[in-house]
Parts: C-alpha cells; sequence; structure tokens
C-alpha cells in the first residue's frame, strides 16, 4: 500500500487562556471578526433548567431574512448601499451554495463584497481578482473582493459603472441570501423590508433547542491548566467529548467493546444533571458578544458549576472565516471556536479551522 | 616556341654545354628512335599523340553572362517596414467613424459569403464559411478571457496578425488583443458566432488553408 | 482553590487530532431492512478486509453513533487510516446480497465540527 494513504490534510487548533477582566484581553474581538455563525450550542454543567435571563439574551437575538433568487448587484444600487451597506453591521451571504462547487458571494459589515467564484463564471465576469490561496497547478478558483465603501465606487465613477455591468449584465449572480442587520431595532422604518419587497423573502428566527443531559460525566478543567498536564484533560480531548455531548454519544463504553471504545477523559467527575442547548441561524457576533457577557454573570449567582461552554460553529460554505481570511472548503469547511469560562472569569478560547483556511487569529 | 626550340644552338654555348646540336631530319629521326627506344610499348601512332601541344588557356575567363535582375517589385523587408510603419494605423486615423464604412462592406461580404444569411440556414454551414472568412471589418466583442480587464471590450477588427487581434474601439482607441486565451463574439445580423481564440492563432491568409478540427478542448 | 487570575498563554497545535470522524449513511435497496448496529460496523468491516485484505480488515475504527431508523452513523479512525476506511466505504456495493452504497456526509478532524453542519440548514 502506498505510505501517502495514512496522510491527511492539515487541520488547525488554536488554544488562549486569558481573562475576561484583562484589559488586553481580545474576546470580544475575536467574536466579533468571525462574521457568519451558523450555530451557538451552549453547555451548562449542574444545571437544571436554562437560566431565565440567558434565556432572554437568546429570545432577543436578532432576526434574520432569507431572500429567494436575490441579483447580487442589488447590493450595490443606491438605495441599498445608503440604507443597509454604509450603515456597516449588515451580513448577507448566500446560503445554498457549496464553496467546492459553486459561486458564493458574502457581503461583510465592512462593506466588503466578496465572491468566491468557479473558473469559468470568473473568465465571463471581467472583475479584477486573484486566485483562490489553496488552488493546485490549475487554478479553478477565484476570489473577487470588492469594497463598497470604496470612494471609486460612488455612483456615478466610472468603476462604479463597471462593477455593475460586470455583475447586472455579463455574469448575472443571483442567489438565495441569508441577510441579517444587527442593531435591535434598527430597521424601525423597514427601509430593509422596502428593499426586499420585490422578492420573496421570509423573516426568521434563530431556532432554540435545549434539553437537560441527565448523569453525565464531565472532564474537570482547572482555569490554570490550559495544555492539559495532569489537572484537566488535553485541548483535543475536551473538544472531542464537547462534540460526544453534542451528538449525543454515549460516553461510557468498555475499551473491549466491539462497536466503540470512546470514553470521556479523565479526570472526570460525575455530574447529576446539565443543560444543552443550540441556537440556530445566522446569527451575528454582536448577539454572541451579548451572549458571552450574559454567561460571565452566570457565575454570581450560586452556582456548582466549574466551568460553562460556549461553541460557536460557522458556516462551512462561507468563503471568509476570520476577518477576511479566505475560508475554503476540503474535506469538511470546519470553522469554529469555544470559549470555556471559569468562575473567576478566565476563560479558554479555542479556535479550530480546517485544511483550506489560514491559521485563526 | 617551336621555332625557338627549331633555332639552332649558337657555337659558344653549344661548347659550353657540352651537347652536339641535330637539326632538321637527322633531330627528328633521332627523337623518334629515342622515344621509342625509351617507351617501347607504345605505337609510335600514341606517341606523336602525346606530342601533340595542345592550347591551355590560362589567365582567361569567359565574360559570365550578366544575367539580367529580376525585376521584382521593389518590396521593402521586415526592418524597412518596421522603421516605416507601414502597417500601423496613424494616430489621425485611429477613428471608429473611418471604419464603419469597413464593417458595412464586411457585412455585405458575410451575407455574400452565406448566401444571404437566413434564419433557417444551417448554423453549421455557416461556421464552415467562417472559419475560413475573413474578419477585417467585423465587429468582435471579448466575451471570456483569462485576464477580466480584456472582458467586454468591443470594436471594429482593422488588423489581424497572427496572435493579436487589432480593434477599434467607440471611444478611438486602438486596442491589441492577445488571441490566446480569449473568447470572441461576433455578431452578423441575427447570428452570434465565438471565435475560441486559443485554436485561432493563425494569419488570415493561412487560416484560409488550414484545416480545423472538429473535436477539441475548448476550455481557456 | 486560589483565585489568581491567569496570564495568557497561547497554543497553536497542528494535526491536533489523532482521530478523524466521519458522518455516514447507508443507501440499501429495500428500505424495510433492518440492521443492527453490530451488522452495520461489520458490513464496514468486509468491505476492508475485500479490498485491503486482512491486514485492512485490522484497521480499528470506532461506531460512535449508529441511528437504526435513518441508518446513519458517526465514526471514528485514526488519521493513517481514514483514506482507507474511505475508499473502502466508497467501494462497498452489496449487503446481504442486494447492492447498497454508503454515503459519506461530513469528515471532520474535529469531532465538534459534526454538530454543527451548515449544509444541513433546512431554509
Amino acid at each position: 500500500m502506498s505510505p501517502d494513504l495514512g496522510k491527511c490534510s492539515r487541520s488547525l487548533l488554536t488554544c488562549e487562556k486569558s481573562n475576561f477582566l484583562n484589559e488586553q484581553s481580545r474576546h470580544e474581538v475575536h467574536v466579533s471578526r468571525h462574521c457568519f455563525n451558523y450555530k451557538i450550542s451552549l453547555l451548562l454543567p449542574e444545571c437544571e433548567v436554562l437560566p431565565v435571563r440567558v434565556e432572554n439574551v437568546i429570545h432577543n437575538f436578532s432576526s434574520y431574512y432569507l431572500v429567494r433568487d436575490l441579483p447580487v448587484y442589488k447590493f450595490l444600487e443606491e438605495k441599498w448601499l445608503a440604507t443597509v451597506v454604509k450603515k456597516g453591521s449588515f451580513y448577507a451571504l448566500s446560503c445554498k451554495t457549496r464553496i467546492d462547487e459553486d459561486n458564493v458571494c458574502a457581503l461583510l459589515p465592512s462593506g466588503q463584497l466578496i465572491l468566491s467564484l468557479d473558473k469559468d463564471t470568473y473568465e465571463h465576469l471581467g472583475l479584477e481578482g486573484r486566485p483562490s490561496l489553496y488552488s493546485h497547478k490549475k487554478v479553478m478558483r477565484y476570489v473577487v473582493s470588492v469594497d463598497l465603501t470604496n470612494k471609486s465606487l460612488v455612483p456615478g465613477t466610472k468603476r462604479y459603472q463597471q462593477v455593475l455591468l460586470c455583475l447586472k449584465e455579463r455574469v448575472m449572480l443571483r442567489s438565495d441570501f441569508l441577510l441579517t442587520t444587527c442593531h435591535p431595532g434598527a430597521d424601525k422604518d423597514g427601509a430593509l423590508h422596502n428593499l426586499l419587497s420585490q422578492y420573496t423573502y421570509e423573516e426568521c428566527r434563530p431556532t432554540l433547542h435545549s434539553q437537560t443531559l441527565k448523569n453525565l460525566f464531565c472532564p474537570s478543567l482547572h482555569h490554570s491548566d490550559l495544555r492539559g498536564k495532569g489537572l484537566s484533560c488535553t485541548p483535543n480531548q475536551f473538544l472531542e467529548w464537547l462534540g460526544a455531548v453534542n451528538l449525543n454519544i454515549s460516553c461510557d463504553n468498555s475499551a473491549v467493546s466491539f462497536l466503540s471504545t470512546y470514553m470521556c477523559p479523565e479526570p472526570r467527575a460525575p455530574v447529576s444533571q446539565s443543560v444543552l442547548c443550540t441556537v440556530t441561524g445566522l446569527i451575528p457576533p454582536k448577539d454572541v458578544c451579548r451572549l458571552l457577557k450574559e454567561l460571565r454573570c452566570y457565575f454570581a449567582e450560586p452556582n456548582f458549576a466549574a466551568w460553562v461552554s460556549l461553541t460557536v460553529h460557522g458556516f462551512v460554505d462561507c468563503p471568509v472565516s476570520w476577518g477576511a481570511a479566505e475560508h475554503g472548503f476540503f474535506k469538511g469547511g470546519e470553522n469554529l471556536y469555544n470559549f470555556v469560562c471559569f468562575k473567576n472569569q478566565d476563560y479558554w478560547l479555542y479556535k479550530a479551522t480546517g485544511s483550506e483556511d489560514a491559521c485563526p487569529p | 616556341m617551336e621555332r625557338v626550340v627549331l633555332s639552332r644552338i649558337p657555337p659558344d654555348e653549344k661548347k659550353l654545354v657540352g651537347v652536339r646540336a641535330r637539326h632538321g631530319k637527322a633531330a627528328q629521326q633521332f627523337t623518334q628512335a629515342f622515344l621509342k627506344s625509351s617507351i617501347p610499348r607504345m605505337s609510335s601512332d600514341a606517341i606523336e599523340d602525346i606530342l601533340l601541344h595542345r592550347a591551355v588557356v590560362l589567365r582567361y575567363t569567359r565574360v559570365k553572362k550578366t544575367r539580367g535582375k529580376k525585376t521584382k517589385a521593389k518590396g521593402l523587408n521586415a526592418k524597412e517596414r518596421r522603421e516605416l510603419k507601414v502597417f500601423q494605423l496613424k494616430p489621425e486615423h485611429q477613428k471608429y467613424e473611418l471604419f464603419l464604412p469597413l464593417h458595412e462592406l464586411w457585412k455585405q461580404y458575410v451575407a455574400d459569403l452565406c448566401n444571404g444569411l437566413k434564419p433557417e440556414s444551417n448554423p453549421q454551414m455557416i461556421q464552415q464559411k467562417l472559419l475560413k472568412a475573413d474578419f477585417h471589418g467585423a465587429v468582435l466583442t471579448v466575451v471570456r478571457s483569462k485576464c477580466p480587464s480584456y472582458v467586454g471590450t468591443t470594436g471594429i477588427l482593422v488588423q489581424e496578425l497572427k496572435h493579436v487581434f487589432k480593434i477599434i474601439t467607440k471611444e478611438d482607441r486602438l486596442k491589441t488583443i492577445p488571441k490566446r486565451n480569449s473568447v470572441f463574439s461576433v455578431e452578423m445580423g441575427d447570428f452570434i458566432t465565438h471565435i475560441y481564440g486559443s485554436r485561432f492563432e493563425l494569419r488570415s491568409s493561412e487560416r484560409s488553408a488550414k484545416k480545423f478540427k472538429v473535436k477539441g478542448n475548448i476550455d481557456l | 482553590m486560589e483565585e489568581k487570575s491567569a496570564s495568557y498563554e497561547r497554543v497553536v497545535y497542528k494535526n491536533p487530532s489523532e482521530y478523524h470522524y466521519m458522518k455516514i449513511h447507508l443507501v440499501l435497496e429495500n428500505a424495510d431492512t433492518s440492521i443492527s448496529a453490530e451488522e452495520f460496523k461489520y458490513l464496514i468491516i468486509s468491505g476492508l478486509k475485500d479490498l485491503y485484505g486482512e491486514v485492512g480488515a485490522a484497521i480499528p475504527f470506532d461506531v460512535l453513533t449508529f441511528d437504526q431508523t435513518a441508518l446513519s452513523a458517526i465514526l471514528r479512525v485514526f488519521n493513517s487510516g481514514l483514506v482507507k476506511l474511505w475508499s473502502a466505504l466508497t467501494l462497498t456495493g452489496s449487503y446481504a446480497n442486494k447492492p447498497c452504497a454508503f454515503r459519506v456526509t461530513q469528515v471532520s478532524p474535529f469531532l465538534l465540527a459534526l454538530s454543527g453542519n451548515s449544509r444541513e440548514m433546512e431554509v
């Protein structure tokens, strides 16, 4: 057998340890730079029901809109630029488009329009771009990035006309979009509704799902031992266990079991009940920040929990992961991060990416 | 020469050299006898033949016939053409309107070539004709290119070279566009045909004789 | 317990996981066929054996979950065995003399990533 059969594409995991009260702590930066979040999963050990305050925060998450068949050039129209794009905090991501086979489009809150295009579309479109970082000898994917807030893209300029022409006449890029503006109550005047009125769209709420897990073995973590040198398990074991809990995988197999030998990592302790809560939708980073803040307050009330965990999954088909760093899909476009918050306001931050992704910040 | 040989040797020289001179018949007989005894294998006729002296012309060449220099049309060589910029459009002639008549002419030409370009005519037949056709004067548009900035350029083809098309745009700009890695569209009335530039890298004169393959990779 | 706040620390792991996780499901011609988790694992092992022989059949992997109604499962395999397991799954073509096929839905070095696949989003 070829020795190459044993090789795997690279994946990266960064682990950080810091304190929320530390002035230099960059937890909010990390959260806000991860723009497109698909799913949040919250694990509260030693907890019977989801605390009301946390639930309230989740219920106040911003709605998102699903628009069918929206042409990309609409984002460039004056009305759109003025009402949503220039104001910032507007997120748009094409959905049901796969980044390894289709054209994917994303609009970042910074006003950057990012198009990840296959070779044929790129050649027809006529907008300057660069080859994808993760292409092989023959480039099959290009990334075009247009800064909509740039001065040269003011309506009426030559560049503006050219971009509009490309997206409107040469190749009419269109797809279903997920949109959100994350100001609470920013859409009072219904500007976005107005813009969307000529398309079929629906307003969606992030779906909350919560369950109580009984008699679970939880790994014991000590806030000082990030690397897992005895007081905690290793970061990788912990993430594996979190995944097992999320996927409802049994953790009490024997080492000789035929089916599975997976066991909860050591050191561990039995926990009578814990709450696992997931929120799915297009969740803007600001909402994640608010949830994180609320979790920090969670320890203010007396409880037995030593730690709580907050996992955020990004969209696998998003053209960016953190900031504007290019994101691709090789075997799975994983880009996720996980906060483990401790009683003393220490936190661990894990960030994981797959093979077609830059190292997380 | 003969005279010198036959002349009598002056007596004082005779004494000096120490030879006995013979003359006339005696000398001839002596020579014949001498030769016969020296070359006994040859007949006397053959010997006679050898002795016949022939004239060898030295220091004289025949005047070569000067072939009248072919009075070919005195063309320019490539260097001169380059220097004189014969095939370059002068800036003052780079006007789109100037080429509109050429375009009209080309439209007529294509219509003639394809028997009137009727909607019911067979597109494949037309394409076969167009492969051999001259495109000077056609309106070309780059519809697809590896280099995005060429995409969308449109204008009248004014010059076709082996590797590039030179077209003049509506803004009176002369643009040189490489054929390789681009796809061009040509509009003729209701017909639109695409030229895959990478397959078209020939001079238009050579193209009329070239046999195109039916199948082929049309990827850029 | 000392409540001293921790200093900043950052570690980057390259290829942190020694395992890869696969979410797969089995497509059978006859949807009513019931199959137990043990039979399911045995089917995969026999697929490995057909393709890579006895050595292949000895590649260790775990069936972490198995859903009997959807015939879907999550497998855990060492990185070194991933390609072999995957190829064996692809080439497995029959179960109990009936045609069948494995569909690989998601593969990741992080089990956590399998719980949040945005391609499953229903909109």
